[in-house]
């Protein structure tokens, strides 16, 4: 009788373990992603990138939570017209109100149907103008903006052309997984809900030094997650928060052991540098003391059939000097 | 007679061959080459990131940078030292000379410019030192300019050679050590290490001119 009841429980514990794992992430968490638009936009498709952005952000990081932004509206400001900003609501078609309604569906859905509702959308007339403002000026009306709406954290500028990595204490980000990754980060982090992102600002005219002669580089999301982890440790200037970092990145997306092949600027025309099973010793030793790093080039990431973490990495590190 | 003849010299032809025969081929000779190169430029790093007092690297990511630049080199390698003052050259273990003499310099310096000029390494001459194990010789030139802190309060911004403490190049010779390694996870592979860095002259960069 007891061996019934004690077989009874363990498989209903084991088949309740299946059902989390085949479990697919359905539950969502709100964020609000709010766009500040700096210079005419002439093309819809343009807004494309933003759509997708309030989409539900899945992560491996981010676990069973999903963070959508979505709203029945694209909530954006415009830069560069008057000193103050002008807000501009694009709204969804009604489909997204449908799917309001019957409830939620799975995570790829839900994207499917935001898409779709945003599909086709016309141009607010304040979206295409050309700007009035010089660029210093454009710039002082959104430091105001930002003031006054005591926006601290969660700000980022989204520039595809990169150049600094950050205006103003502003990070700018050229990649738009990158964003999504760091969005993630910051929430998981602080809990925070409230983003801001700043597209088109003028941002210096100094291009981001060419990295030449580089294999295809995987710019998957989850790739460009890393990267950003990856440049945040090796551009930190406290070496103990730096060492956390790497501490903390190597518990959530490492195998305990995996394995590490570095190259040094270029995988065609210098030798690995770094090339054993003792990744940890990477991420903890060389990345936290490295100082001269300007880039990193992820070319192979392999992960664990077991639990989905990084086992093997192959990078290039791009550097100053 | 001629049969003789031409059994010595087949005898020394293969002599000859069998000492050339090593199981590389061009490609992986320059790989380690460079290897070798970007070891010892990597090496240089640490020196400055241990030497300049303003590099924000504490204890522990000294230490790191230490145990990391020790692994380029092979187990028990030296590194020599040789002054203007004394010529007689000093060896030092590898995590010795970061730890004692290179991290002294940011007490003894205000600035401290290294740097490795003219690597070369005779890649074709790749001599089997053991089982599994192949050796190749190099030179550099180590450029050690230093300011202490009377001269840099004199002159913070100039990098003139007069302006400088001490300001010297030494010539160097290295060894870069071939050597087979198995891995349970990894399997068999040539590994490049550093061997010992000796120092040959020493000369006075200050009034050259």
């Amino acid at each position: 009788m007891l061996r019934t009841v004690i077989l009874s429980i363990f498989l209903a514990s084991f088949l309740d373990g299946c059902e989390l794992l085949k479990k697919d992430i359905t539950e969502t968490e709100a964020i609000t992603i709010d766009f500040i638009v700096a210079d005419a936009i002439k093309d819809p498709d343009e807004l494309r990138e933003f759509v997708d952005l309030v989409s539900p952000i899945v992560s491996a990081r981010s676990e069973e939570v999903a963070l959508k932004g979505y709203d029945k509206f694209l909530h954006l400001y415009r830069a560069g017209l008057a000193p103050d900003l002008t807000k501009v609501d694009i709204p969804a078609k009604e489909s997204l109100l449908n799917f309001e309604i019957f409830g939620s569906p799975g995570i790829t859905k839900q994207r499917e149907d935001i898409q779709a509702a945003f599909s086709d959308m016309q141009l607010p007339e304040d979206l295409t103008k050309s700007n009035t403002l010089k660029p210093e000026e454009i710039l002082s009306s959104v430091k105001t903006f930002l003031g006054k709406e005591k926006v601290k954290d969660g700000v980022f500028i989204y520039s595809k052309e990169g150049g600094s990595s950050a205006i103003e204490g502003i990070p700018v980000v050229s990649n738009l997984d990158s964003l999504k990754g760091l969005i993630v980060d910051k929430y998981l982090q602080n809990k925070l809900k409230k983003f801001l992102v700043i597209y088109k600002i003028p941002v210096e005219d100094t291009p981001a030094e060419k990295v030449a002669e580089l294999p295809s580089v995987s710019t998957s999301g989850e790739n460009a997650i890393l990267k950003e982890s990856l440049l945040k440790i090796a551009a930190g200037t406290d070496p103990a928060e730096r060492r956390a970092l790497a501490e903390e990145l190597f518990q959530n997306a490492f195998t305990e052991q995996f394995y590490v092949k570095m190259h040094r600027e270029s995988v065609d025309a210098e030798p690995e540098l770094w090339d054993y099973n003792d990744g940890k010793n990477y991420l903890l030793r060389r990345l936290t003391s490295e100082e001269s790093i300007k880039d990193i080039q992820i070319i192979k990431v392999e992960r664990s059939g077991e639990n989905g973490k990084i086992s093997h990495l192959q990078l290039v590190e791009i550097h100053h000097n | 007679m001629y049969k003789g003849i031409a059994t010595f010299v087949f005898l020394l032809i293969s002599v000859s061959g069998f000492s050339q025969n090593v199981p590389f081929s061009k490609e992986q000779q320059d790989k380690f080459t460079r290897q070798a190169k970007d070891y010892l430029q990597d090496f240089v790093r640490t020196v400055i990131l241990l030497s300049d007092p303003k590099k924000s690297c504490d204890a522990t990511c000294q230490e790191y940078r230490i145990q990391g630049t020790e692994d380029h080199f092979i187990k028990g390698a030296k590194i020599q030292t040789i002054s203007l003052n004394n010529k007689n050259p000093r060896s030092w273990p590898v995590s010795q000379y970061l730890r004692t003499v290179v991290n002294n310099y940011k007490n003894r310096y205000r600035l401290v410019i290294v740097k490795f000029n003219n690597i070369v390494i005779d890649s074709d001459k790749l001599q089997p030192i053991g089982n599994n194990m192949y050796k190749m010789k190099g030179s550099l030139t180590q450029e050690f300019c230093v300011k202490n802190a009377q001269d840099f309060a004199k002159e913070s911004n100039t990098t003139n050679v007069e302006s400088f403490t001490i300001c010297e190049e030494t010539q160097k010779e290295f060894e870069v050590i071939i050597k087979k390694q198995l891995s349970a996870s990894l399997g068999e592979r040539w590994v490049v290490l550093l061997g010992d860095v000796n120092a040959k002259t020493i000369k006075n960069l200050k009034g050259e001119k």
